[in-house]
This record gives C-alpha cells, sequence and structure tokens, in this order.
C-alpha cells in the first residue's frame, strides 16, 4: 500500500514538474523551427502547343533539356518457333437453321409486399376459408353418443402458501460422487420420436448454439474452502487431554466461529483492485469455464433480450461470498430477475464444478470481479 | 549550441511526461474492479431432480403418479432433463427434512423439487417444493400446497409443473389447459368429424359431438367454458356457440343465403368476428353476443377471412387474397382496409394473435411445402418452425411460447394428427390422441 502511495506521489511529482516546465519554457522549447531552406529551382512555363510538340518529340524546347528518362528494362523478346501453318479449313457446310429455341423457364422473382397483383400459384392454401366443402355424404355411423365432458370446477386447487420455503437444511455432508451415481450431461436436446427426422425434414429441431462440452462429472471438490478463523487451526493442531483446558478451548473456537469472516467488499473505493491486473488470457479462462455453466436452456424469450452486470466478490479460496446485480438491461424487470438468478447459478456451479480458474496470487485483483452475462448474443433467431 | 540543448530538454520532457503516463495508466485503469464478460453459454436442458412425493398418509399410487405427471409435464417442454432416481444420492424421506445441497450438485442437478401427497377420504392434498440447488435456496413462491378432490390428481400433478415451470423460466406454464379439436375417423374422402376435448397433452379425451355432421375450426371463449365452431349440421356452414359444461347449442346469424365460418371470441367475449359469405364474395364481420347486432368490418370483392383479435382488442388480423394470393393484414377492430404485413414469398394464411400480443402465428405454402410460422405484429422477423407435406392452423398456448397445429401425411391414406412446436423452433412432438385428430384451439389457463 505504502508503496503504491509512493507510486502515486511520483506520478505526480513528474507531471506537475511536466506542467511547470512547459510553462516556463514550453514556448521556447516547442517555438515552430525555422524553416528548412529552400532549394530553388527555376522553371519556366511553356504553352499546350508546345507541350503537345514536346509530346510528338517534334521540337524540343530550349528552355529546357529534359532529363533523359531511363528506359524501363524490356524483357528479352522470346522467339517462338513459329507455328506450322494449319491447313485451311474446309468451309462447314452452313448449319440449318435451327427452330428458335423456346425460352427456359425463369423463376419468377418475387415482388416485394405491395398491392401488386400476384400470379396464381397451383396449391391452394388450406386456409379456412378453403375447408368449405361440400358435405361429403356420411354412413350410416352410429356415433356414440356425447360424453360429458370433464368438469372443471371438481377441485379447489387453490394454492395455500401454507408450505415453509425453507426447511432445515441438512448439514452438507461432503460425499465422493462415483461415476455410477453421475449422468452424464450431453447437453443433448430432448429427443422424441416425433422429432427424430425434423432435423432432415425442417433443420430446426437442434439448438443453433453449438453443442455444449458435456460438463464435467461431479467435482473432486476442492478442499471447500471455509475460511476458518485463525484461532481456531492454531488451536486444533494443539490437542490437549485435559478437560478444563478443553472446555477454555471449545469456548475460544465458539468465540472464534461467531466472529464475522471478512466482510465481502462493498462497493466504492474498497473494491478497487489492489493486485496486479489479470491477464488477457487469465480474463478468458474465467469467461469461458462460467460461459461452459451458463445455461440458457430453459429461459423465458425475454431473457434471450436481456443483459445483467453481476459484482461478485470471492473470498481466498476462491468461493463466491456475494453478489450484487450492478447493470441491467432487459425487457421486463422478471427476465432480468431470471438472468440475474441464471447467472449466479453459472458462478455457483463453475466454483462447485472444479472452481473458477482464478490466478493464485492475484486474489487482490480478482477479491471483486464485475461479470457482464448478455444473453443477446444466445437469441435464436 | 542552443539548438541542440533545447533538442535534448525537448526529449527529456516528453519522456518523463511518457513515463509519468504509463506509471498511471494501470492505476487508473483499475479504479474499478476488472470487468469480464462472459462468453457465449450454452442452450441445453436444465437437469432437475424430482424424487417420488412423499406418502404422508392414504396416497397410494396417488404419490407416484403425480410425481411421473410433474415430469412428463416439464420434461416434455425440451427445456428439463430429469436425472432419474436410481442416480440420487440422497433419498427425501420428509417433506420438511433437510435437503443436502452438496448431493444434489454432486448429480449435477440444478433444480430439485420435493413433495408429499396425502388423502383423506376423496381429498387430496399435495404438496411441493422447488430448490435453486447451485443456489442454495428455495426458489422464490415454489412452496405450495394443494387441495382438492381425488378425481382432480391429475390437474394438481399440472399445476405444480406449472408452478415450477414459471418459477424457473419466469414465464407462464400451460400444463393446466385443454384443448378442443376435431376427432377424425373413416376414410380420406368421407371423413367424419366430432368435437373432443382433452388435457394439453392428450389424456382425459371427453367427446362434445356426434359425428352426424361435420364440424370445424373450434375456438375456446377467454374463459374456457364456452366454444365457438363450424357445423354442416343445416347443410351449409353456420358458426355454433356451445356451453362446455352443459352442451348446450346455439346457432349465431342465420341469414338464409350466406355461409358463415372461421369464428373467433374478442378478449372480453362478448362480441364474436367471422367470415360470411354472400353472393360469392366473403367479408369478415363482428356481432355483438349480448345486442346481438352484426357489423361489416371488411368491404372488398375478394375473401376475407381468419379473423383473429390482438390480446387488447384494439387489432384484428386476418387472411385476405386482394393481392392475388393470400397474404396477412392488420385493420383496427372496428374495420377497415388493413395493413399488409406478410411479405416473403408464398401463401400465408390463419394467423393467430399471440395471446402475449409479441408474435403473430401462421400457415405458410410455398414452393410445395406447408410451414406453421410466426412473425413480429409488423411483419418482421418472421420464422418457419415447422416444414411438411400440409402443416395448418397454429394455435397459441396460453403462455405464447408454444404452438399446436394440424399436420397431414400425403397419399391416400394420409393422416391429421396434432403436433406442438416451440416458437424457437425446438421440441416439435405429436400429441397422443386416439385417432386422427385436426384443428387444435388451445384453451386458456384453467381456473
Amino acid at each position: 500500500m505504502e508503496t503504491r502511495f509512493q507510486t502515486g506521489t511520483v506520478v505526480s511529482a513528474i507531471g506537475h514538474v511536466g506542467v511547470v516546465l512547459w510553462v516556463l519554457v514550453g514556448d521556447w522549447l516547442f517555438a515552430p523551427a525555422p524553416p528548412d531552406e529552400v532549394i530553388v529551382t527555376s522553371v519556366s512555363m511553356i504553352t499546350s502547343e508546345e507541350f503537345a510538340a514536346l509530346q510528338s518529340g517534334a521540337t524540343p524546347t530550349p528552355a529546357e533539356e529534359p532529363a533523359p528518362v531511363r528506359p524501363q528494362a524490356r524483357p528479352e523478346e522470346v522467339v517462338e518457333p513459329e507455328p506450322e501453318p494449319l491447313p485451311e479449313p474446309e468451309p462447314e457446310p452452313e448449319p440449318e437453321p435451327l427452330p428458335e429455341p423456346e425460352p427456359e423457364p425463369v423463376p419468377v422473382v418475387e415482388p416485394p409486399p405491395s398491392e401488386a397483383v400476384q400470379a396464381e400459384e397451383e396449391q391452394a392454401i388450406q386456409s379456412e376459408s378453403t375447408e368449405i366443402q361440400p358435405a361429403p355424404e356420411a354412413e350410416d355411423i352410429i356415433a356414440p353418443d356425447p360424453v360429458q365432458p370433464e368438469t372443471e370446477a371438481e377441485t379447489s386447487e387453490i394454492p395455500e402458501p401454507a408450505v415453509s420455503e425453507d426447511p432445515a437444511v441438512e448439514e452438507i455432508i461432503e460425499q465422493e460422487p462415483t461415476e455410477a451415481t453421475v449422468p452424464e450431461d450431453t447437453g443433448d436436446v430432448t429427443q422424441t420420436e416425433a422429432n427424430q427426422d425434423q432435423t432432415a425434414e425442417t433443420g430446426m429441431t437442434t439448438s443453433l448454439r453449438p453443442r455444449a462440452k458435456p460438463s464435467r462429472p461431479a467435482p473432486q471438490p476442492d478442499p471447500e474452502p471455509e475460511p476458518e478463523p485463525r484461532a481456531a487451526a492454531e488451536l486444533n493442531v494443539q490437542p490437549v487431554d485435559d478437560s478444563a483446558t478443553q472446555d477454555a478451548i471449545d469456548a475460544l473456537l465458539g468465540e472464534a466461529a461467531d466472529e464475522p469472516v471478512e466482510e465481502p467488499v462493498a462497493q466504492g473505493g474498497q473494491n478497487r483492485p489492489q493486485g496486479p491486473p489479470l491477464t488477457g488470457g487469465e480474463m478468458g479462462d474465467i469467461s469461458s469455464a462460467i460461459a461452459r455453466r451458463w445455461n440458457l436452456g430453459a429461459a423465458s424469450t425475454d431473457v434471450l433480450s436481456t443483459m445483467v452486470v453481476i459484482r461478485v466478490s470471492f473470498d481466498e479460496a476462491g468461493r463466491p461470498v456475494d453478489f450484487q446485480l450492478i447493470e441491467s438491461n432487459g425487457p421486463t424487470q422478471s427476465a432480468i430477475d431470471n438472468l440475474y438468478s441464471i447467472a449466479r447459478r453459472a458462478v455457483n456451479r463453475t466454483h462447485s464444478e472444479g472452481g473458477i480458474p482464478l490466478p493464485p496470487g492475484k486474489f487482490d485483483t480478482w477479491r471483486v470481479l464485475d461479470l457482464v452475462f448478455d444473453a443477446n448474443g444466445m437469441r435464436v433467431r | 549550441m542552443i539548438r541542440p540543448m533545447r533538442q535534448i530538454f525537448q526529449t527529456l520532457l516528453v519522456l518523463a511526461l511518457g513515463l509519468g503516463a504509463l506509471m498511471s495508466a494501470p492505476v487508473l485503469a483499475q479504479s474499478s474492479p476488472p470487468r469480464i464478460v462472459i462468453g457465449q453459454g450454452v442452450i441445453e436442458p436444465m437437469p432437475i431432480a424430482i424424487p417420488t412425493f412423499i406418502d404422508e398418509g392414504g396416497a397410494g399410487d396417488y404419490a407416484r403418479e403425480i410425481t411421473r405427471v410433474v415430469i412428463s409435464d416439464l420434461e416434455g417442454t425440451g427445456f428439463f432433463r430429469n436425472i432419474g432416481e436410481e442416480a440420487h444420492i440422497s433419498r427425501i424421506t420428509s417433506f420438511d427434512g433437510g435437503v443436502a445441497f452438496e448431493d444434489w450438485k454432486a448429480i449435477n442437478a440444478q433444480v430439485l423439487v420435493t413433495g408429499a401427497v396425502s388423502v383423506s377420504g376423496d381429498r387430496i392434498t399435495v404438496k411441493f417444493r422447488a430448490y435453486d440447488v447451485f443456489n442454495g435456496t428455495t426458489l422464490e413462491g415454489a412452496a405450495l400446497q394443494f387441495a382438492g378432490t381425488t378425481q382432480g390428481w391429475r390437474r394438481m400433478s399440472h399445476k405444480v409443473a406449472d408452478v415450477i415451470y414459471s418459477k424457473i423460466t419466469g414465464e407462464g406454464g400451460y400444463f393446466d389447459s385443454r384443448v378442443v379439436f376435431v376427432s377424425e375417423s373413416g376414410p380420406k374422402n368421407q371423413r367424419l368429424k366430432r368435437l373432443a376435448v382433452m388435457d394439453y397433452d392428450g389424456a382425459n379425451v371427453a367427446y362434445l359431438t356426434d359425428s352426424n355432421s361435420i364440424v370445424l375450426a373450434p375456438r375456446f371463449s377467454p374463459t374456457g367454458d364456452r366454444i365457438l365452431y363450424t357445423s354442416y349440421e343445416s347443410g351449409f356452414p353456420r358458426i355454433t356457440l356451445m356451453d362446455v359444461g352443459s352442451l348446450r347449442r346455439q346457432t349465431l346469424d342465420e341469414q338464409p343465403g350466406t355461409m358463415t365460418f372461421a369464428p373467433r371470441f374478442s378478449p372480453d367475449g362478448g362480441t364474436v368476428v367471422f367470415s360470411l359469405e354472400r353472393g360469392g364474395n366473403t367479408d369478415i364481420y363482428s356481432l355483438s353476443l349480448s345486442s346481438g347486432r352484426l357489423s361489416q368490418l371488411t368491404n372488398a370483392p375478394s375473401i376475407e377471412t381468419a379473423p383473429s383479435f390482438s390480446p387488447d382488442g384494439s387489432k384484428i388480423v386476418f387472411e385476405s387474397d386482394r393481392t392475388g394470393s393470400p397474404q396477412i393484414y392488420i385493420m383496427p377492430a372496428s374495420g377497415g382496409e388493413g395493413t399488409r404485413i406478410s411479405g416473403g414469398k408464398g401463401r400465408y394464411g390463419t394467423p393467430v394473435w399471440s395471446p402475449r400480443g409479441d408474435y403473430i402465428a401462421f400457415t405458410k405454402q410455398n414452393e410445395g411445402r406447408f410451414h406453421i410460422g410466426v412473425m413480429r405484429t409488423d411483419g418482421t422477423e418472421e420464422r418457419l418452425l415447422t416444414a411438411s407435406f400440409l402443416d395448418e392452423g397454429p394455435t397459441w398456448a396460453p403462455n405464447g411460447r408454444v404452438l399446436m397445429f394440424t399436420r397431414e401425411t400425403s397419399g391416400g391414406g394420409g393422416q391429421a394428427s396434432l403436433w406442438s412446436v416451440d416458437i424457437t423452433g425446438r421440441n416439435l412432438k405429436q400429441i397422443p390422441t386416439d385417432g386422427p385428430a385436426s384443428d387444435p384451439a388451445w384453451s386458456p389457463l384453467l381456473p
């Protein structure tokens, strides 16, 4: 911090000195230099007739000897062997006049929408207006009696918000997942018998996005970075049998646990990164790691026209600890809220599935990051 | 002598200023946190886990069946992929018990739904919670309880799925809705048609008419309690209004020498717009259901048909062949010439305004193929969602996200069936029906 402060002072001093010097000696220093000496060459004017004569090489003007122009090296002439004279082709019999070919069908260019009459096409569109056909004579088929439709009011499913939204959350038990329990996320769009042929038929069933890489099989949890208070850590490595001491340790542990973990950096000056800047490659790694988990497959069409910028605070272990929506742009507040939720999920998921590639040694730089999630590019067209 | 000295000073000053600028640049640039643009995300079904709902007393098979319908609803959208129970690490044994998020993260479940069912007599209670696993929270508003009769268990399942869907996607659900359609039987040249209704997913089919006369183009009222359709009962097409609860029918606007067809309700349900053919000319009319007043909305020698109101009731989109081929026009609800909005190649028909008001769905025929497509209400952003021998007659889901339509196969044995597709063009699928079916019309969400 001190060094940085000195750097600022030096920078400021240099700037001030520069300005003072500029004021004092600027005029002298930056006075326009005297123009270089001009080499004067005398020329003479000629008339257009004289110029034409020059061009034709008739009468060189005596006033000025034109410098001889060095002729460009001419390529050597290649003497090609003279082709043997071909026998004079016999005159072909004059072809009989062919019948005038019929004009080939030219695709008719559809005119822009206008009130101009358009050519009738062969097939009529099946619209309600064309569906009116004379009723076919029905066979004597005894139709079943109409069935009473299900009455709609049989249930009174009035949602009762009687269910508490926050049940107790179980204590988190880290469990090493096995391969058998981890379904492979192929990123495939649901295939049904109905849409199997659609790609060939319409080419529209598949997502317009490149297929996502399969998610990593469950996490190999990085040592879940629970920022442990130093006091607790130190006490843990010195077990003591004495029960009284143990009580004291427990008390200390309790106190330490109650201590607030370092608050996520709030807005304002504290958000300014203090470390060396992230390189383009590092930022690219972070971007692509999160992008792989940024799933918009269950997003509304409004979300696909929305952008949010979220400010994420990380602890030293790289765990996202705080999110703030700092900027947004979208058609509806619901879409913004939805994209904010999806973005947070993407960041949390990236952390859970192997971690966000935050470069070690630059915690002061990435302890707060602004992440831009712009779904506009994802719009399906 | 002065000149070289001055040049040295000049150089030194420029160097000093440059150095200062270089040193201060990072400091200035780092005045706010680094900003990282997250690249292209992915569009793939969201993995969700829905363990079988807990039986909290007397639920028996209901718990399993309700869970199955909820999963079917959500997976059927193409937005979600259910992670089978065999992959679950945790078991949900108590509805109010804790949730080990780490176990669900480990199988990449992004959303977890837990639920419980209890039955007492013919009363059934279904409660559920949905969790955002990676954010470690309950989805706001996704912890509810429904109660009703056991006969309504399927509707309750749809309601549970609707809530989960809307909380995750941010748009309304559409599972607790019904579809009226024309059930077909018999050979192609002698089709017998009758009206039927079903759940949106093809379950619970019930027939509304017999097959003594041809019926076409049914439409639900905005409240879902009435149906308009075109009937040939009199030998000519006539618009008929049916009360769904009592099955009572009433023919509208019986004018001799005319044919009426292509009816549709106004958003407030008080007016019907339709086509009326008189003396070989077809125009669009509106009829007030309360006063019986008939108004002519178009007056042209061409065929104007297939009217559909905008959700706010101020405009009507319709089809007209006034330029020689059928195209789509929009006019004020009070009538008028209309402005053409379709501009691509081919013929356009059966336009339907989205319940959200943002798109118009249509049928398009071009180069021998039929398409279902959508365009903005000014005709821009036209997108064709399907292509086949014959696709026609789109109808919107209540949330304006999904379209259902008729697809007919070619040949003498060709049959009509019902299909649905997301407006992104994804998730095209056939709706299961007992036999051939056509002319679907989606109801609003049920109350």
